[in-house]
Formats: C-alpha cells, structure tokens, sequence
C-alpha cells in the first residue's frame, strides 16, 4: 500500500498500433512502466523502437487515424485516463501531465509572441487574468532562466535562439504545475553547451515543484546524467526495466548488453565501436518470438516461437528474455 | 514595418515604371496610330502634320516622357472611336468593377474559409470528397460557362433575376456568384492543403499538449498560418479577378471596366487600351502592395527581415 502512494504513472501492457494501407504497424506492444512521485524515469531505445508513441500514447495525442491506442491501461494518480473523455482528457492535458517536444525550433507558433503562447497555457488551466495573468508569465519566464523576462515576453519565436525557446517551451510545459512532465528528446536538436544549461534546468524545475519525469531519449549518457530507473525499448516492447545503475552495472538482456558494449569509453582507445549487427525488424510483421531474436547472439529455437515474459533477476530489476 | 512598407512602396513604382515601358513599348509595335486615324484619301502632308500635332515626329525617349507625365497627371489621351477622354471612361467603369470584385470576394472568401478548413480537419471522408469535387469543378468549368447557366437558371427559366444591369443587389447575385465561384475554389483548395501542413506541424501538437480546445486549436493556432499561404497569393486573385471581371462582365452587360477593356481591344482603340492595361497593372500592382503588408501583418518573421 505504501508503494501506491508514491505511485504516479503506472502504464499496463500499452499497445498502440497504426492501421494503415501495408498493414497494422504495431508501434508499441504491450509496454509497462511505472513513475513514482518527483521520480525521473528513462526511456531509451533507437529510432522507431515506439517511444515518442509511447510518450504521445500517454497524452492521447496519437494521430488518429491511422493510430490507435488499442489496448492496456495509463492510470494517472489512481485514474485510467484511457477511460475519461475527450473533453475530460484535455483539461489533463497541460494540468496533470505535460510534454517538451524535441525540436524548439517547430513547437512554438511563429505567428504568436511567447508572452501570449506562454498565457494561453496558464489561461486555460488557472483562470488567471489581465495583470495577474501576466505577472505569472513573467515569473515562469524569470523561473527558466530568460534574462529580461519582461522584455523577453513581448518577442516573438523567431528573435529567439534555439535554447531559449526550448527553455519558454519548458515554462509552458510547468506553467500550471502538472504532476507528469514527458521529455521527448528535449535535447537532441540543441547544441552541446545548451544540452547541459537545458538538462540542469530541467532537474532545477523538478526540485522546485516535484514534478515526476519521463525521459526519453536515444542517449545512454542523459539517462545516467537525469535517471534513477529507465527502461529499454525495443521494436515496440520494453526489453530490460531496472535502475539505472542496474542497467549499466548488470546490463542483462542481450540487446542492451550489446549497446553497452557499443557505447564509447574514456579509459580505451578503440579503432571500431562495437556494433550490433542487422536491423530492427519491420513492425509490421507479426512475430511469434522475442524481437531481437534476429540478431541476438545468444539466441535459441525457443526465442523464436514465443515472447518471453518478464522476470524479475534482482530487486526492481526486470528482463524479458528466455535466458532468465 | 515603417522601413517595409517603405521598400515595398519603391519596388511597387518600379514595378510599374517597367509596366509603363512595356506597354508603351508593344503599341508602338502593334502598328501606326497615324495611318489608323487618318481617312483613306490623306496625303502625305496630311500625315506629317498629324505625326507633329501628336508628337511622334520626337525621338522616342521623349515620346516616353511626355506619355509617362502626362499617365502620372491621368491623361491617357483620347479615345480613337469615341473621342472621349480615357481617363473619364476609366472613371466611369472602374467603381463599377471595383464593387462588383468586393461582392466577389466576400462571396469567395466566406465560402472557401469554412470549406479549406472542413477538408482539412476532416481529410479523406466524405466531407473531404465532396470539398474536393466543388472545387474541382469551379476551377475547371469556364466562368462565361457558369454565367451563361446561371443566365438560363435564374434569367430564362425562373425569371428571379435581372439579366444585366446594376441597379439593385439583386443584379449582383449572378456575376458576383460567378466571380466568386472561381475564386472560391482556388482559396479553398490552396487553404486546404496549408492546413493540412499547419494541423502536422509540432506547433499544433504542443498547443494540445498545453489542453487548448480542438476549435481554438484550428481557429487560432492553424487557420491563422494557413491564411498566410492564402494571403500572399492575394495580388494572384486580384489580377485573375482582373481576367475574370472581363467575361463575367460581358456576359451580365455589366457597366465595369472589365467591358470597357474588352470593348477596346475588339475596336483596336490603342489609346484606351493603353490607359486601360495601365489602370489595371496600377489596381494589381497595389493590391500586390497591400497584400505584403497584411502578410508582414500576419507574419512577425518578415516585419523584421528586409
């Protein structure tokens, strides 16, 4: 009963797929995870592996059609938002849970200024208004590290460098305080410098209002720099859920065995990163076994025929692989 | 925005400084105004002496300048068949168009706005079929076609409407229909798929992200950035609203300066459709100007630019 207390997001057997000319594309199939309160929990996997789907999924924003969340549960605080209505689900929506896109560049409208972009947000969900409403645009602006925020509110995105626009998306995203916030690479299309600015405020807003945090990203670096626990996701499934030490300490299914390895070190000079060979495989097929079957080295007959299920090798450490 | 528009301004008098050039240009090509005016039996003193009077004995730079000042002060000369002064029939025939082509545009503009956005939003059902097919047909059905059926509709067989004329709105109906029409399915399908972009684009999501409602998401959010599109195609509807207001004013008898244009071109009346061309490049021209300075409205990105 305590451990519920402290939940925050626990998402069950997540599926996602998208219904389209060449077939159902199953996006994501049959992901589980949960966050605790003021947690930060990691999702790493490649491109395509289905966590941005994951991270939209949540927010029930999967274009629709072709998309389709079509099974499992995302229970908010106690709540299955899979169940609530539309209506009901868009006051969660920027309340309860919010969400930085990747690239700064695109999320804010060019045609708005940021002090009315950054309103609209807090208009919505607090009521706030005329010089109240604008009192709290500048606080959050002032909160997120724009110098001049006053003068700041008045521009618009395109008289902004990339980093201040991500860190104005980051004041919309925590304007009215939600218990969620889903970072979708947040990072990856800033420069180098700013990448750390960003990942400190990020961790700065989090101490500040306890907000829970899913991280996703392709970068085993961030999640050792913001994480506690991540998962690794895989063609749509979650392969290994675990801490993050545990990941990187005791990385047990093969797949993110063989990413660790091709993860780059200080200590050795190498002339070839390892890599792993082959190619995720379409999700548009419909495979019987485990997904990374293919190019697992370790793989048998029995890896092929069915998924394996989840097992728990140490405390709060998972893996889903026949070898356990 | 001050130093925009001023720019803008300079190339809209550049523009037409060219526009000017051309045309004086092509009807000195086009043949002899002298040889046109003067009966059969002239002599050839005739002809030098009504070659001074109108000045083209000059070197043709000069001709130009003469012609420029005296277009700059809206004398166009006289008309050949009528004698009457271009620039009053352009007077007379300009407002006429000028109300006709707003009625239009209303017309267009509220119907197409809806209907770009229906498509939009509801994309690949049946809404967005049907978008797709009166679009289709009101860009590719000839106006003149649409108003000659119109004619027999409402003229011939319910006897609703009056025919030509321009006396009460009811004489609007029909060749503002037609205008319209045709306007309506260019805006309707560029505005289509700017929003269908716009609905893709990351900025969208993130106003859903922040729980804004699905109808300010459109209004607000997306139409305003798909209108951008549309705007800055405005001067392009202005000039075929131009071509259009030729036929649909001929069709409907209608006292504007889309008649008047094609009057003088059927009679070779040179110095009317000098004066003619020129109004209409100065009316495209501005419209042009305005067009940029509502987009630099719409769009804070090109205010600062330039």
């Amino acid at each position: 009963m305590g451990d519920n207390m402290s939940e925050l997001l626990n998402v069950k057997n997540l599926k996602t797929y998208f219904f389209t000319k060449y077939g159902t594309v199953k996006a994501v199939d049959g992901v589980s995870f949960k966050v605790d309160k003021g947690e930060t929990f990691g999702i790493v996997g490649e491109s395509g592996c289905g966590k941005s789907i994951t991270a939209l999924s949540i927010m029930r924003l999967v274009p629709d059609p072709p998309g389709r969340i079509v099974g499992g549960e995302i229970v908010l605080e106690g709540e299955d938002i899979l169940k609530i209505s539309d209506n009901e689900m868009r006051k969660v929506r920027g309340k309860k849970i919010s969400m930085i896109l990747q690239d700064p560049m695109t999320s804010l409208n060019p045609v708005f200024t940021i002090g009315i972009q950054l309103e609209e947000a807090i208009k919505i969900h607090q009521g706030l208004k005329g010089r109240s409403l604008r009192e709290r645009a500048i606080e959050l602006l002032e909160m997120v590290q724009i110098s001049s925020a006053a003068v700041r509110y008045k521009n618009w995105p395109h008289q902004l460098s990339g980093g201040m626009r991500q860190r104005v998306i980051g004041a919309i995203s925590v304007s009215s305080e939600p218990r969620l916030l889903i970072a979708d690479e947040p990072t990856t299309a800033l420069d180098a410098t700013i990448q750390v600015q960003f990942l400190r405020l990020l961790r700065e807003l989090q101490e500040k209002t306890g907000v829970g945090l899913v991280f996703i990203t392709h970068d085993f670096g961030i999640i050792a720099r913001m994480c506690q626990r991540a998962a690794v996701m895989y063609a749509g499934r979650i392969v290994e859920t675990g801490s993050v030490r545990d990941l990187f300490d005791n990385p047990s299914h093969p797949y993110t065995a063989a990413l660790m390895r091709s993860l780059p070190k200080l200590e050795e000079k190498v002339e070839r990163l390892a890599s792993i060979e082959g190619q995720p495989p379409p999700l548009n097929d419909d495979i019987q076994g485990c997904r990374f079957a293919e190019r697992c080295t370790v793989a048998e007959h029995q890896c092929r025929l069915s998924y394996p299920d989840e097992t728990e090798i140490s405390d709060g450490h998972f893996v889903s692989c026949w070898k356990f | 925005m001050q130093r925009y528009i001023v720019i803008r301004f300079i190339q809209t008098v550049i523009t037409l400084l060219i526009l000017s050039i051309v045309i004086f240009t092509l009807v000195r090509m086009s043949g002899d105004p002298v040889l046109l005016m003067l009966p059969e039996t002239a002599t050839e003193e005739d002809y030098e002496l009504m070659k001074s009077q109108l000045g083209l004995n000059k070197p043709v730079y000069q001709q130009y300048l003469i012609f420029l000042f005296d277009a700059v002060k809206g004398d166009f000369g006289k008309s050949i068949r009528t004698r009457k002064p271009v620039i009053l029939s352009i007077k007379e025939t300009l407002p006429n168009s000028i109300k006709l082509v707003t009625v239009a545009f209303v017309i267009g503009f509220a119907l197409s706005i809806p209907l770009g956005i229906v498509a939009a939003v509801k994309k690949g059902t049946v809404w967005d079929n049907m978008a797709r097919v009166v679009t289709g047909l009101g860009q590719s059905i000839p106006t003149f076609w649409v108003g000659l059926m119109l004619l027999q509709i409402f003229v011939v067989w319910l006897r609703i409407l009056p025919a030509s004329g321009m006396d009460t709105w009811q004489h609007y109906v029909m060749p503002a229909t037609c205008l319209g029409i045709f306007l309506m399915s260019g805006v309707a399908r560029l505005l289509r798929s700017s929003m269908l972009d716009v609905l893709d684009s990351e900025f969208v999501k993130m106003a859903r992200i922040k729980g804004v409602r699905e109808s300010v998401v459109i209004w607000k959010h997306a139409l305003r950035n798909s209108l951008l599109s549309v705007v800055s195609f405005g001067g392009m509807y202005i000039a075929i609203m131009v071509t259009g207001a030729i036929l649909v004013e001929t069709v409907f008898a209608w006292p504007g300066f889309g008649r008047l244009a094609y009057a003088a071109i059927v009679n070779q009346d040179f110095p009317l459709i000098q004066g003619v061309v020129l109004t209409a490049g100065a009316v495209v021209m501005s419209a042009n100007f305005f067009t940029d300075i509502l987009y630099a409205y719409l769009d804070p990105r090109i205010r600062v630019q330039v």
